[in-house]
C-alpha cells in the first residue's frame, strides 16, 4: 500500500503551499488532485484564440506578502511577478479618475485633484501609517498569517484609536468594529470619487463594506497604501507551477485525476484516504500519519467523512455552512490592442493601471448593488472590476494585443434581473450572454472604442466555476462565505477548529481551505496549515523556515519589473 | 550575452519528444535545460481544462502507448500515466443502419466484416496475421532504433521472409495493398483506408510499410486517463525529479555556432545559455534556417532544409460539452461504445472523392468526421452528468478559417446529429488549422507531424539523409522532434533516439 507522512487532498495553491513546506521540511508528502491539473483557482487557459492567456480565476496575485515567497524560494522555481506603477484606477463618467500608485505621492496627488479636504485626510492617514509602520505590519502579519485571536483584534482597535485621533475623526477603534464600511467612508471623505476607492477595493477582497463590522476593513483600506498588486509572467498559473515545481523538487508526489472519496479514520484518527472509482488509481487506499484537506468544509466533512465518523449533529450543522455570498460573472476578452479610457485626458495614469473598477460612482450605488446581491438580485447598474494583466506582462497575449477580464458581483442563485424573475442557480446558462453584453456596453461607456477591439470573449459564471472545481460550491472563490458568523475566530464554523487555525476536531485531520483567513493567493491558509502540521510532527524548526510576512514585498517591490506592456495601442485607438 | 551557466545539454521545445529527451538525459546525470516557448510544456499533448471539461485539442489516441520505451524507463506509471484501452476501437455506422465495428480482437472484427463480405473477412485475417510478425520483428523495434541507409535496410530486410515481404509492401500504396489482399467490399475498403486517411496521409503514396502500424497499432491505441496532457506532465515531473531545469515562456531565437560547433542558445531578450549539446525538436526550417541561420549552414544541409515539405492536409477540431447524453442511432449498440466513430462517408469511392475535394479546396462543410466521446471511458473528462465530444475532420490549410471556422464547426455538429441524438450543448470550442499553427509554431501550416509523410521525407530521409540519426553536420547539434525519424504521432521515437545519440556524444 502506498503511504506518506502527509496526504494533501486537493492541489490548489494553498494545498500545494502546505505540501511544499512539509516536503521541504523532510516529510514524505503526496498530493491528490481530482482535476487534471493542480491550481483550479490559480489557472491560466487558452480559452480560444491561441496566445491569449486568460486567468480564469485568480488574477491579482499577492504571494509577495507571503513568507512562502522567501521560504520556498518561489522565484527560483519560475515565479516572475510583474506589475504596473499605478496600482489601481477608477475612472468616472465625468471624465475624471482616481488612481493609487506604488509611490504614495501619486495617490496623494490624485486624491488632491478630487478634493483638498480629502487630500488632507488622506495625508494624515498616510503620515500616521508611515510613523507607525512596525506596529501596522505586526498587526497585518498577525491578521493574515497568524491564527485568529481576540488579542490581535484588541491590538488593531488600539491602533485605530491612535489613527482616528491623529486624523481628527471623532470615532474609536471599537466604533469601527460596530459600523459598516460605508458609514466609515462617509465620515472620512467628502467626495464620491475618493470614498468609492476603498469601497471598490473592499469588494475586490471579498469582505464587503456592506456588512456590519466591516468598518475596520474600510479604515484599513482608506489609506490606499501601496500593496502587492501583481500578475505573474505567463499568467496566474505560473504561481501554481512554481509551487508544484518546488514541491516535486523536494521529493513530493503529485497524483492528478485522483478524486478522493473517503478520508479513512481509524480509532478516531484520520489515517489515510480512499480514492474514487473514477480515479487514476481506482478505489486505492493510501495511508498517512496526517491528512490535510484543501477541499472546502462541506466536501471534507459531509462527503469524505460523513455521519458515521462525525455524527449526525455535525453533519447537519456543517451542511448549513454558507457558500451563498455573492460571486462573480467574469468576461474574458481577447483584444486587438489596448483600450483607452476617456478619463486618460484628465490623468493619463489610468492607462498605466492593470487593475481597476468601473461603475459604482457613488457609495450609494455600490451599497445598492451589494444589498441587491445579498437579496438575490443581480444589480441593475453594471459595476465591478477590470484587469488588464497584459499591461504588466505582455507575454499573456500576442504582440500588441491584450487580454482584459471584467467582472461583476452576482448572487449565486439569482432571483431577479432587470425586473425579470429568474430560476436561481439554474438560470446561468441563459444569463451568461446577456450579462456579458451588459458588461461590454458598460465598459464602452468608460472606454469608447472598446467594442471595436474585441476579437473574442468568454464568459465564466458561478456555474462554470463550480463545474470546474466541485469543492468550490456555488463557485465560491474563498472557501465559503466570509460572513460574520463564519469569519475570524468563528471560521469556518465554531467548534470545527480545535486549536490554532487548521487543526480540526478529528485528530490527524487539518484544513488548508475554508479556514482563517480565507482562500486567496496570499497563501495564508496553506501556510497556517503547514505551520501547525509541522509543529505537531516535530519539524517546524528548520533553519530555512522563518521568513516574515510582508518582508519579501517590502524588500523587493521596486525590483519587480513594471509597466512592460503599457503603451501598446490598438489600431482602433491610434 | 552568456549568462555564464553552462549545461551539458539544452533541449529546445517542451513537446513530448523534447520532454522525453530531456528526462532521459537528466536521469542519466546530465545537467539539462529545457526551453519552452509557451506557458505550458506538452506541445501536442495539450489538454485545456476549463468549466470542468478537459479538451484534448491535439493528440488523443496513442498508437504506441505503453510500448514506447519512455513509459517503462521513466516509470511513468508511478508518475500518473494510465492508458485506457477501449475494447471497441472504431465503428463505421452507415445510413442503411448497418455498422462495421473494429475491436482489439481481430477475430471479432472479422465477424463484423463478414456481415458485409465473407471474402473480405478472410482477407482481413490473412492480412492481420501477416502483419503481426512484421510489427514484432521490424516495425515496432525499428521505431526506437536509428534508421539505416536504404541499401543496408533492404539487405537487412532480405535476411528473413517476413522482412522480404515488408520490403515488398513498402513499395505499395495503401490502395494497392488492399487490392493485393483481395478486398472488394466498398464499405470495408472505406473503413480500412480510413485509418491512414484520418491522419491526412495520401492513399496513393507508396507508404505501404505504414499500413500495419496505422491499422494494427490504431486498433491497439490507448487514451490517456484524465487527458493527453497527463503524459507530458508525468515526463515533466520525471525531468524535475532528476534535477532538470524548465524555462517556460522562453523562446529560442538563435543557435550559436562557432567553428562548426554549437556554443549555446540565444533566447528572447538576447540572453544566451551555453551547452555542449543542443537538441532541437523544432522543424528543419526553424532549426536550420531560422535558429542557426542559412548563412552558417553547409550547402547541402541548407538545400535540404529549404526543400522541406509541409503536409497538404491538416485537421479541424470541434469540441462540444453536452448535458443530457449522446446516443448514436445505429442499431448496433457497439457503435456507442467505440473509441472512434467515423461519420459521413459510405464507400471507398466517396472517400477518394472527399479527399480530392479537400485538396482542391472544394469542401466548405464537414463531410467526414471521426468522433470520440472520451467521457464514455473516463468520467473525469467532464463534470458529473455531462459528456464531452470531439469531432475531427481532415481539411486543407488554405481556407479562410477565420471567417469559416464557426460555420464549419456548425456543420460538424450537424453531421454528427444525423448519426446521434445530442443533448443540450453547454460548451463549444473549435480549433482550426490556423489555431494549430499559432499555438504550436513548429506545426507550420497546421502540419501536425511537423512535415509531410512522403517517401522522400520518411525513414532514413526524415528530415534528410544528413540528420535522420539525430546528429547533424554541425557538431553538438542534434534533432529530436517529429520532423526526425521515425516521425510524429506521439510515438515517443525521436526524443528517445536523440537522448541516446546525445548521451553517447556527451560521454565521448
Amino acid at each position: 500500500m502506498r503511504s506518506y507522512d502527509v496526504i494533501v487532498i486537493g492541489g490548489g495553491i494553498n494545498g500545494l503551499t502546505a505540501a511544499a513546506y512539509l516536503a521541504k521540511a523532510g516529510l514524505s508528502v503526496g498530493v491528490f488532485e481530482g482535476r487534471g491539473q493542480c491550481g483550479a483557482h490559480c489557472d491560466t487557459v487558452e480559452l480560444g484564440l491561441p496566445g491569449f492567456l486568460h486567468n480564469t480565476h485568480a488574477q491579482w496575485l499577492v504571494p509577495a506578502l507571503s513568507p512562502a515567497m522567501a521560504d520556498l524560494d518561489l522565484e527560483r522555481f519560475g515565479l516572475e511577478l510583474r506589475g504596473t506603477d499605478v496600482l489601481f484606477a477608477k475612472p468616472f463618467l465625468s471624465g475624471k479618475n482616481v488612481v493609487t500608485g506604488l509611490d504614495p505621492s501619486v495617490t496623494q496627488a490624485s486624491v488632491a485633484r478630487a478634493s483638498e479636504r480629502d487630500a488632507a485626510v488622506h495625508a494624515r492617514i498616510s503620515q500616521y501609517l508611515m510613523e507607525h509602520t512596525p506596529e501596522a505590519l505586526a498587526i497585518a502579519s498577525q491578521l493574515l498569517y497568524g491564527a485568529p485571536s481576540a488579542e490581535v483584534q484588541r491590538r488593531r482597535a488600539a491602533f485605530h484609536d491612535g489613527l482616528l485621533s491623529a486624523v481628527g475623526i471623532p470615532l474609536s477603534g471599537a466604533d469601527l468594529q460596530r459600523m459598516d464600511g460605508f458609514e466609515v467612508l462617509e465620515v472620512l471623505y467628502e467626495t464620491e470619487e475618493v470614498r468609492t476607492m476603498p469601497a471598490a477595493w473592499g469588494e475586490y477582497t471579498g469582505q464587503w463594506p456592506v456588512h456590519r463590522g466591516m468598518g475596520v476593513q474600510s479604515m484599513d483600506l482608506a489609506g490606499m497604501a501601496p500593496t502587492a498588486v501583481h500578475t505573474a509572467r505567463g499568467g496566474s498559473h505560473a504561481l501554481t507551477h512554481a509551487l508544484a515545481r518546488c514541491f516535486v523538487r523536494h521529493g513530493g508526489e503529485i497524483w492528478t485525476t485522483c478524486p478522493v472519496e473517503r478520508i479513512v479514520v481509524r480509532d478516531g484518527r484520520a489515517c489515510g484516504v480512499r480514492l474514487s472509482p473514477d480515479a487514476l488509481l481506482p478505489n486505492e487506499q493510501i495511508s498517512a500519519r496526517t491528512v490535510i484537506s484543501n477541499l472546502t468544509l462541506v466536501p471534507t466533512f459531509v462527503h469524505l467523512l460523513g455521519e458515521d465518523v462525525i455524527g449526525r449533529d455535525w453533519v447537519e450543522k456543517i451542511r448549513r455552512f454558507n457558500y451563498d455570498d455573492p460571486q462573480l460573472v467574469a468576461v474574458c476578452y481577447a483584444l486587438r490592442g489596448d483600450l483607452e479610457f476617456a478619463s486618460a485626458r484628465y490623468d493619463p495614469a489610468v492607462q498605466r493601471a492593470w487593475v481597476g473598477y468601473f461603475g459604482g460612482e457613488t457609495l450609494a450605488a455600490i451599497r445598492t448593488a451589494m444589498t441587491d446581491c445579498l437579496a438575490g438580485k443581480i444589480p441593475d447598474e453594471v459595476l465591478g472590476g477590470w484587469f488588464m494583466p497584459t499591461r504588466a506582462d505582455p507575454s499573456q497575449a500576442p504582440p500588441g494585443c491584450h487580454t482584459l477580464q471584467a467582472w461583476v458581483s452576482v448572487p449565486p442563485c439569482p432571483r431577479m434581473w432587470r425586473g425579470r424573475a429568474l430560476r436561481g442557480w439554474d438560470a446561468w446558462p441563459e444569463l451568461a450572454e446577456p450579462l456579458a453584453d451588459a458588461i461590454t456596453d458598460r465598459l464602452e461607456q468608460y472606454a469608447p472604442g472598446f467594442r471595436d477591439l474585441i476579437l473574442e470573449r468568454h464568459t465564466n459564471t458561478p456555474l462554470d466555476a463550480e463545474r470546474n472545481n466541485p469543492s468550490a460550491i456555488r463557485g465560491n472563490m474563498i472557501g465559503g462565505s466570509a460572513i460574520p458568523e463564519q469569519y475570524g475566530v468563528n471560521r469556518p464554523l465554531p467548534g470545527v477548529i480545535r486549536r490554532g487555525a487548521a487543526r480540526t476536531f478529528v485528530p490527524g485531520l487539518y484544513l488548508s481551505n475554508s479556514i482563517y483567513p480565507y482562500g486567496a493567493t496570499h497563501l495564508a491558509s496553506g501556510y497556517l496549515a503547514a505551520c501547525e502540521v509541522a509543529e505537531d510532527m516535530g519539524c517546524r524548526e528548520a533553519p530555512w523556515w522563518g521568513a516574515q510576512p510582508y518582508r519579501w514585498f517590502l524588500e523587493n517591490m521596486t525590483r519587480i519589473p513594471m509597466n512592460l506592456g503599457v503603451g501598446t495601442r490598438g489600431s482602433a485607438n491610434p | 550575452m552568456s549568462n555564464g551557466e553552462r549545461y551539458d545539454a539544452i533541449v529546445i521545445g517542451g513537446g513530448p519528444n523534447g520532454l522525453i529527451c530531456a528526462a532521459y538525459l537528466a536521469k542519466a546525470g546530465h545537467k539539462v535545460l529545457l526551453l519552452e516557448r509557451r506557458h505550458e510544456t506538452g506541445g501536442g499533448l495539450n489538454t485545456e481544462e476549463y468549466h470542468g471539461f478537459r479538451l484534448n485539442l491535439h493528440a488523443i489516441y496513442h498508437m504506441m502507448a505503453e510500448v514506447m520505451p519512455a513509459y517503462r524507463d521513466l516509470d511513468l506509471a508511478n508518475l500518473g500515466v494510465r492508458y485506457l484501452y477501449p475494447e471497441i476501437v472504431a465503428a463505421f455506422p452507415f445510413r442503411d443502419g448497418r455498422a462495421l465495428v473494429f475491436t482489439r480482437d481481430p477475430r471479432q472484427t472479422a465477424r463484423s466484416i463478414e456481415a458485409f463480405s465473407a471474402a473480405d473477412a478472410a482477407a482481413f485475417l490473412r492480412m492481420w496475421d501477416e502483419f503481426q510478425p512484421m510489427l514484432e520483428q521490424y516495425l515496432i523495434p525499428m521505431t526506437y532504433q536509428l534508421p539505416e541507409p536504404p541499401v543496408d535496410q533492404i539487405v537487412d530486410f532480405g535476411r528473413t521472409p517476413v522482412g522480404a515481404r515488408l520490403a515488398e509492401i513498402s513499395e505499395l500504396s495503401f490502395v494497392q495493398l488492399l487490392d493485393g489482399y483481395g478486398f472488394r467490399d466498398p464499405q470495408v475498403r472505406l473503413a480500412l483506408l480510413s485509418f491512414p486517411a484520418m491522419w491526412g496521409l495520401h492513399l496513393e503514396d507508396p507508404l505501404g510499410f505504414l499500413f500495419p502500424l496505422y491499422l494494427c497499432r490504431m486498433l491497439a491505441a490507448g487514451l490517456v486517463k484524465g487527458g493527453s496532457h497527463r503524459l507530458s506532465s508525468a515526463i515533466y515531473r520525471s525531468f524535475l525529479r532528476s534535477g532538470g531545469t524548465v524555462l517556460d515562456r522562453c523562446e529560442a531565437t538563435g543557435i550559436v555556432v562557432e567553428n562548426g560547433t554549437v556554443v549555446g542558445v540565444e533566447v528572447a531578450g538576447s540572453q544566451r545559455f551555453d551547452a555542449h549539446a543542443i537538441i532541437s525538436t523544432l522543424n528543419p526550417e526553424q532549426t536550420f534556417l531560422q535558429l542557426v541561420g542559412a548563412a552558417a549552414l553547409p550547402g547541402d544541409l541548407r538545400e535540404a532544409a529549404q526543400a522541406w515539405q509541409w503536409e497538404e492536409r491538416t485537421l479541424f477540431g470541434h469540441h462540444v460539452g453536452v448535458k443530457g447524453g449522446i446516443r448514436y442511432r445505429a442499431a448496433d449498440p457497439r457503435v456507442g461504445e467505440a473509441m472512434i466513430v467515423f461519420c459521413g462517408l459510405e464507400s471507398e469511392a466517396q472517400l477518394h472523392d472527399h479527399l480530392r475535394r479537400v485538396d482542391a479546396g472544394e469542401m466548405h462543410a464537414c463531410e467526414w468526421a471521426h468522433v470520440t466521446i472520451p467521457t464514455r471511458f473516463d468520467a473525469t473528462m467532464a463534470p458529473p452528468g455531462h459528456d464531452l465530444l470531439r469531432a475531427e475532420a481532415v481539411v486543407r490549410y488554405d481556407v479562410p478559417w477565420q471567417e469559416q471556422g464557426k460555420s464549419f464547426a456548425d456543420s460538424c455538429l450537424e453531421l454528427l446529429q444525423k448519426y446521434a441524438e445530442v443533448g443540450d450543448v453547454v460548451l463549444r470550442r473549435h480549433h482550426t488549422p490556423l489555431d494549430i499553427e499559432a499555438k504550436l509554431t513548429t506545426m507550420k501550416r497546421g502540419s501536425i507531424k511537423h512535415g509531410a509523410y512522403t517517401p522522400l521525407q520518411m525513414g532514413y530521409f526524415r528530415p534528410n539523409d544528413l540528420c535522420s540519426r539525430s546528429e547533424t553536420p554541425i557538431r553538438g547539434l542534434f534533432l529530436g522532434g517529429a520532423s526526425m525519424y521515425p516521425g510524429g504521432m506521439i510515438l515517443g521515437g525521436p526524443g528517445f533516439l536523440a537522448a541516446g545519440a546525445v548521451g553517447e556524444f556527451l560521454r565521448a
